[in-house]
């Protein structure tokens, strides 16, 4: 009788020593999702089958929309970051791929976050790197429509469609533009913070979080330079690219956080 | 008997020193540069020089089977014996006979070069090769088909397995091949080389062309390459190509093309990025009397005194033109390591 009581005694203590560890070692670091939900203005983007009006109230039927986003930065309350290893920072997000609308960082740090920063585009280190450095979505031979051969470096951005049933009514938007190997060319990356609605907002181990974000592919055209498409339908690189590289850097804002 | 060694050491360091010579540009030791060319540009750390680098891409170079209906090689807009230029070919001339927009260049000394292209689009010579297989008026085929048929050939694995040590063929072998065999080709004998190094001597003629020249075209085509790398607008009437610009979008780079090297330059008509001038006659003529300037950028050294141009005489001309050719590189244009058979 009295053994097991001591039994049943030393277990109890036994546990409350390990619960009370458990407690006391820092949580580790949790998966957090991003997910980029393609839309376009309030609706969700449908690929080839519904047409949206812009700004300009022009009608768009798009047939693709693409885009690389790298480098990743969390920054948490206190202002300190979490950058996001260099070896898992690129992502090609494509409309037409489920799969690559969700990217995961799987060893973010414990913490209470506020924001999330990254690069629309591949930064100008990565765009020069040799080819042995170039590999998954940014292996320029498998993924050679996201690449110009003409003017070296990746297409950071990519959206086609139509404008008009009418034949030849096509539009095209494609910009790049790191800023050029040893002689200066066009330079359009952005980088943008989207700050989390009810920040901070905890990660860690026992948080693993799914991020959900809207990008408004209608933004390529819309914004502060609100494009005609019939006036302007093809922009590849050059003169006009500078205006919707500023226009597309303000199409992702993140709508919520939940579990994942 | 001491003597006879002795004889027997002279002749074989005479065989030596006659040899060492011979094999001037030195490419069968590793990749040498010439002792008064600049620092190489290519990264040869990234993509280690060989021998059997070279040879498998002398073969993908001449490989038709590198375009979509394997009728187009690298070899059929630059040939040897047009120092790697398209003969007869304003513009090139590729797959199904479409034309491109621009004239295919000369092809030598490409370690060197910073940029490639006449607007200097392309930064990276491992990446260059995706242009011409994917350019639907040149080859028309994708990089991932290409590696595909050559997987087929058990003489491609083999000269892989060489290569690389293993015969796997993959786009990153597959691109430094093609460029160990690119840079492989250096010009550097020329009979103006070969004056530099005080083996032989010019005519008075020559002598004469070549201090025109150094006053009045080595301010672009400069130093032992013949070009500075620069680009710039030599005064051509302007045609819809907007050269540096269209990769820049920089106002003042429109209608500006790469300077290029003026080696070999006898056998690689025609000339300019359009291909527009059948003979040298014609690029000093255009040099002497038809520079315009109906953009803002034509360069200030060719409007001097408020002088369109650069004047010269007929008989500077021809001295010009005399001192040109002997930036003629036979050696190059026949040595059989860049040749297809
Ligand atoms: C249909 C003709 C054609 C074919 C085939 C072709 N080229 Fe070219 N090449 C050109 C033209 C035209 C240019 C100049 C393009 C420009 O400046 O816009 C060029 C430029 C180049 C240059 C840059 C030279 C410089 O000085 O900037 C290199 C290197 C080159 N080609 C290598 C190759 C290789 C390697 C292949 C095979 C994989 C190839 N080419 C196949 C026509 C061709
Ligand atoms: C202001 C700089 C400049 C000067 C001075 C100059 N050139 Fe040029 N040259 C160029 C540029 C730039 C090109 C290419 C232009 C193009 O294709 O649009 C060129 C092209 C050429 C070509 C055509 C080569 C080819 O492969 O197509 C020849 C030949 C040539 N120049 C010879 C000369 C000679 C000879 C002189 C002196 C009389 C001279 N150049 C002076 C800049 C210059």
């Amino acid at each position: 009788m009295k053994k097991s009581h001591l039994f049943i005694l030393s277990i109890a203590i036994v546990t409350f020593i390990a619960s009370c560890k458990k407690e006391s070692t820092p949580e580790g670091p949790g998966m957090v999702a991003m997910e980029f939900d393609n839309r376009a203005g309030s609706a969700d983007l449908e690929l080839n089958t519904t047409w949206y009006k812009n700004a300009n109230n022009d009608s768009m039927n798009f047939s693709l929309f693409k885009y690389y986003v790298s480098n990743f930065i969390f920054t948490k309350e206190d202002g300190s970051t979490y950058v996001v290893p260099k070896e898992s920072c690129y992502f090609l997000i494509d409309e037409a791929d489920d799969v690559s609308q969700t990217v995961e960082f799987p060893d973010v740090p414990a913490g209470k976050y506020t924001s999330v920063t990254f690069t629309i585009g591949v930064d100008s280190l990565k765009s020069t790197a040799p080819q042995s450095e170039r590999t998954g979505v940014l292996d320029v031979t498998t993924h050679a429509d996201m690449y110009w051969v003409w003017n070296s470096g990746y297409i950071f951005v990519k959206t086609e469609g139509t404008f008009s049933q009418a034949a030849g009514a096509d539009f095209m938007y494609h910009v790049g533009g790191f800023g050029g190997y040893s002689s200066p060319t066009q330079n359009n990356l952005k980088t943008v913070t989207l700050t989390f609605p009810g920040a901070p907002v905890s990660f860690g181990s026992n948080n693993h979080k799914h991020i959900h974000t809207f990008v408004d592919a209608l933004k390529v055209v819309n914004g502060t330079t609100n494009i005609s498409v019939p006036t302007t339908p093809v922009v590849m690189g050059g003169p006009n690219a500078p205006a919707i590289a500023n226009n597309y850097k303000n199409m992702f804002v993140v709508d919520h956080i939940e579990a994942e | 008997m001491l003597k006879k060694i002795y004889y027997i050491a002279l002749v074989v360091f005479f065989i030596q020193c006659t040899k060492k010579e011979d094999a001037q540009p030195n490419i069968d030791n590793g990749f040498v540069a010439p002792t008064n060319f600049p620092a190489v540009r290519y990264n040869l750390t990234e993509n280690p020089y060989s021998n059997e680098k070279r040879e498998l891409g002398r073969k993908l170079f001449y490989d038709a089977r590198l375009s979509r209906d394997n009728t187009v090689s690298c070899g059929s807009c630059h040939q040897q014996v047009a120092s790697f230029a398209h003969a007869g070919h304003r513009v090139s001339h590729g797959i199904d006979n479409k034309l491109g927009t621009r004239n295919s260049p000369a092809l030598f000394n490409l370690a060197w070069q910073p940029l490639f292209f006449w607007d200097g689009g392309v930064g990276d010579l491992d990446l260059f090769h995706i242009n011409p297989i994917q350019n639907p008026v040149e080859m028309d085929e994708t990089i991932p088909t290409v590696i595909d048929k050559l997987k087929t050939d058990n003489n491609y694995l083999a000269l892989f397995n060489k290569a690389f040590g293993t015969s796997e063929i993959t786009a990153i072998r597959f691109n430094q091949a093609l460029s160990t065999f690119l840079i492989s080709i250096v010009s550097n004998q020329s009979k103006y080389d070969e004056y530099l190094a005080g083996k032989t001597t010019l005519t008075s003629t020559e002598q004469a062309g070549l201090d025109l020249f150094n006053q009045k075209c080595a301010s672009c085509h400069s130093g032992i390459l013949f070009t500075d790398f620069s680009f710039r607008n030599n005064g051509l009437s302007t045609t819809s190509d907007f050269g540096r610009f269209r990769v820049s979008v920089i106002t003042t780079d429109s209608f500006k093309f790469k300077v290029p090297s003026l080696r070999n330059v006898e056998k690689s008509s025609p000339y300019m990025h359009d291909g527009r001038f059948n003979t040298l006659d014609e690029v000093l003529n255009h040099y002497s009397n038809s520079v315009v300037n109906t953009t803002t950028t034509l360069d200030t050294i060719l409007q001097r005194n408020n002088t369109l141009g650069i004047p010269m005489t007929n008989d500077e001309k021809t001295k010009i033109i005399s001192f040109l050719k002997t930036l003629t590189d036979n050696k190059f244009l026949n040595d059989s390591r860049f040749s297809e058979f």
